[in-house]
Parts: C-alpha cells; sequence; structure tokens
C-alpha cells in the first residue's frame, strides 16, 4: 500500500475541483486532514496515537459485587492489558454470593486498561476496565 | 438433539438416581456429583433432577443440531464452542450447528475428574422405573442403557421460552472445602462390623491417607492404603448395601461401592460414606489420596442441610437475576 502523504498534491487537486470541504484519512500513526474552503486547500497532520480521534471507553460494573479477574475454577485472568476483545465477550466478572456475571466488552477493542484490583467490592458503575475500541466499530 | 462427535469413553446420560427400587435389585445410578448436576439445572432453569450427560474420559465432543442454553459444570474441562472459549459452570447459548469440545480436566484449583453437559429442559430420554439414569448393569435407562457412542442422537426437548444466559456460579467444590490436614477428606459414619476391626484398623481408617486405585470406576473405589484387620474372621451372609458403604474384603484393602454398585454383598462395614460427601468421593481422580473423618449422624445431616442451603441459595439467586429486565441472549 502506499502512503496517502505521497499523494497529498493530487488529493488536494481533487478536491480543490469539488464542494467537499473535510477529507480525513487515518492511520494508526497519523491523521491526514484537508481542509476545503471553497478557494484553496490546506493540509493539516496529526502524528501519533492521539491522531485516532476514537475515545477510550470505560468499562463499568452492571451491578454491585466482587470484582474477579479470573474464574474462581482459573489461575489466569480472563482478559489482560492490550487483550483484543470480541463484543459481548466477558472481561472480567461480578461475584455476588454464589452467582457470576460477566463485565462484558460492549464494542470490540483493544484492553487498554483494568482499573480495579481482583477480589475487591465495587459499587453499580465503578469504571472495571478501559477498551479502545476498533475503528470500524466505532463508525457502525 | 445432540450429536455425538467424539464419545470418549463411559459418557452416560444420568439424573439424581433411580432411588426406589433396591427391593427389585436395581441400584441407584445417577450422577457421581450430584452437587454439579443441580448446580448445571439451576443455571438453566431446570428441576435439580433433570438428566444430564455425564463425562469420565476426555477428550469429549458434541453438535448441537438445535439451538439451546447449555452448562458445562463438575471438572473444568476448557470448553470451547466452536473456537470460542466458554467458561465452566456458565449457562452458555449455542446455535444449531455448533460444535462444543471438552478437553482433559485441568486441576490446577479443584481436583475433579468428571464434568456435566447440562442442556435446558434436560436429556429427553425416557424414564424407567422413575429416572432417566443409565443402570449400565441392567442395560437400561439412559441412553439405550449404555454409555454413549460417536454417532449417538441424544434427544433434547426445544427450550420453547426464551432463556437467559451469559451468567455462571462459583463450583460449590471451592465454596464448600473440606479436608484433614490439607488432605481432601470425606465424612464417613461407623457401620456394623466397625467393632469388629481391631483397635490399629481404626486408627488407619482415621489418620491415614487412601489412595484412589486404578481399578476404581462407577461401581466402586478400590483403595490402596494400610492393611484394616478384623480382630477374627468374619463371615457374613450377603444382605442390602448402599452407595457409600466401605468395605473390607480379605486382603484388608477397603472399597467404596459407588452410584452403579450391586444392591446387596456379604464383606464387613467399617463405615459408610455420608451423602453430603458422595460428590466430593465422586470427583475424586484415579490416583489421588484422600481422607476419612469420622462423623455422627447429627453431623451428616448438618452436612446435607448446608449442601441444600448452597443449592437453595443458587437458586435463588439465578432466579432473582433471570426475573430482571436485561437483555436476552
Amino acid at each position: 500500500m502506499t502512503d496517502a502523504l505521497d499523494h497529498v498534491d493530487q488529493l488536494c487537486a481533487w478536491l480543490a475541483d469539488t464542494d467537499i470541504n473535510l477529507l480525513e484519512l487515518t492511520s494508526p500513526a497519523r491523521t491526514l486532514r484537508l481542509l476545503h474552503d471553497g478557494t484553496r486547500v490546506t493540509v493539516e497532520t496529526v502524528d501519533g496515537p492521539e491522531a485516532a480521534h476514537q475515545p477510550a471507553l470505560l468499562v463499568r460494573a452492571p451491578a454491585p459485587g466482587i470484582f474477579l479477574q479470573q474464574h474462581p475454577l482459573r489461575n489466569q485472568a480472563i482478559a489482560i492489558v492490550g487483550d483484543d476483545v470480541a463484543a459481548d465477550a466477558p472481561l472480567g466478572l461480578l461475584q455476588i454470593g454464589p452467582l457470576l456475571l460477566p463485565v462484558s466488552a460492549p464494542l470490540t477493542g483493544t484492553v487498554t486498561d483494568v482499573l480495579a484490583q481482583h477480589g475487591t467490592i465495587v459499587g453499580y458503575g465503578t469504571p472495571l476496565f478501559e477498551l479502545q475500541p476498533f475503528e470500524d466499530e466505532l463508525k457502525t | 438433539m445432540i450429536e455425538v462427535l467424539s464419545a470418549g469413553a463411559l459418557a452416560t446420560v444420568q439424573d439424581l438416581g433411580r432411588n426406589g427400587s433396591l427391593n427389585l435389585g436395581v441400584g441407584w445410578s445417577g450422577a457421581m456429583d450430584p452437587l454439579a448436576l443441580a448446580a448445571g439445572n439451576i443455571l438453566l432453569g431446570n428441576e435439580e433432577n433433570a438428566a444430564a450427560i455425564e463425562i469420565p474420559v476426555f477428550p469429549f465432543r458434541v453438535r448441537f443440531a438445535r439451538s439451546t442454553v447449555f452448562a458445562v459444570t463438575g471438572a473444568d474441562c476448557a470448553p470451547r464452542l466452536d473456537d470460542v472459549p466458554v467458561l465452566p459452570w456458565w449457562a452458555q447459548r449455542a446455535e444449531a450447528g455448533q460444535v462444543l469440545s471438552l478437553s482433559v480436566p485441568k486441576t490446577a484449583t479443584w481436583q475433579a475428574s468428571r464434568a456435566f453437559l447440562c442442556v435446558a429442559g434436560g436429556i429427553e430420554v425416557p424414564l424407567v422405573l422413575g429416572s432417566r439414569s443409565t443402570q449400565l448393569r441392567g442395560a437400561f435407562g439412559g441412553h439405550e442403557g449404555r454409555p454413549l457412542q460417536d454417532g449417538d442422537a441424544v434427544p433434547i426437548p426445544d427450550p420453547g421460552r426464551q432463556l437467559r444466559s451469559g451468567f455462571g456460579l462459583v463450583p460449590p467444590g471451592l465454596a464448600l472445602p473440606f479436608e484433614a490436614d490439607g488432605v481432601a477428606a470425606v465424612r464417613v459414619l461407623p457401620a456394623a462390623e466397625y467393632e469388629c476391626f481391631t483397635a490399629a484398623s481404626h486408627d488407619a481408617l482415621w489418620s491415614t491417607p487412601w489412595k484412589i486405585t486404578p481399578q476404581s470406576n462407577r461401581y466402586g473405589y478400590r483403595l490402596e492404603g494400610h492393611e484394616l484387620k478384623p480382630v477374627r474372621p468374619l463371615e457374613l451372609r450377603s444382605h442390602g448395601i448402599v452407595p457409600g458403604v466401605i468395605q473390607v474384603p480379605h486382603g484388608g484393602q477397603p472399597i467404596i461401592q459407588m452410584r452403579d454398585a450391586q444392591p446387596s454383598g456379604g464383606y464387613p462395614k467399617i463405615g459408610t460414606v455420608i451423602e453430603a460427601d458422595f460428590w466430593r468421593l465422586g470427583q475424586a481422580p484415579i490416583g489421588s489420596s484422600f481422607r476419612f473423618v469420622q462423623c455422627n449422624w447429627d453431623q451428616a445431616l448438618d452436612a446435607l442441610a448446608e449442601t441444600r442451603r448452597w443449592l437453595k441459595n443458587a437458586r435463588r439467586l439465578v432466579e432473582l437475576h433471570c426475573s430482571q429486565g436485561g437483555e436476552h441472549d
């Protein structure tokens, strides 16, 4: 695949011939923004992780309970930082007596932080995980 | 219907057992871990006695021919639905055509050897003498009176209503541990011929570990340990016995009668494993050791009440969760 930056001049020329005001291209490394004010086209690029304009999602406790990072029969966490998880997949568990409820990923994405300690009592709505949704997830 | 793709060996359909037919010479049968079966049924909104598939040998694989909700309880055998991991002791939805695979149990946190595949509505085999359990000796009950084979089509009902899934239970094996000196233990009532054994035998019974030998199965567990000796040779006529009875044959190495035990025997009985601890024994792997802890009648009843309380509380919380609004998946 070629880099969009190699074709900025061509893209600007095409954009100038339309009534489109903004063309934005985002890759994991950078975002390229072409702004068309009707007379001329200006170019902006943003490098680094903040290029992706998706906010991280906080996954909160769906009920009060004891937060478990791993199933009681297992000695490995269900999801750790850096794991890619599917929408609706359990990231952790809440224990209420013998009952176990899932703390589920609302969207497909990457776990970027675990915000509570295994075995602690958490209240309703306590942030438990930070999830960076995949790009295509937010647009649907 | 569930299609059996890989049956392992000796997987059988079991409910909580065929009680009330000992007078006909028909033993109990039933789940070796009745607590795991009952808990699986609670997760699915079934009656606690609904039939499930008891799986002692792995790998085991089935294909769901219709959509349903299932739970795999008992030993943690890392269930996978198609290629996606499923939590153990978890109500999980399966779509028609999906394949469930179970592998050799992990015993890192709980030494257990048998898994139970429970489905919404229970395995739909005919009742025989009031039970759906497989009676292997008599070759009736369960699925055609025999262990499952590759290619078997096991009938399951249409779940009918929209069932809740996506929640689980903490295995009671973790919530109700019982040990003696750090070794897994079961409680035992002294039996009719207890006093006929030597004092050294009594000491050995209560204070040394007992190993489950490979000559152990659903009929009985042959144990290995200190020799148990009667004060003088004992000859008894055959008499009625029940699962849990610890017999001592001439070699002095005890045998515990398990779920598929025949209903009579003639060896002297030194003790009986209490009903409340039967599930612990049923899950104990071959080669593992455990201890016998003496108890009395009241303690045996208290222990049974404790497991009943656990089940009642689990059912209450599951029903409460399922009655709340929320997504059905």
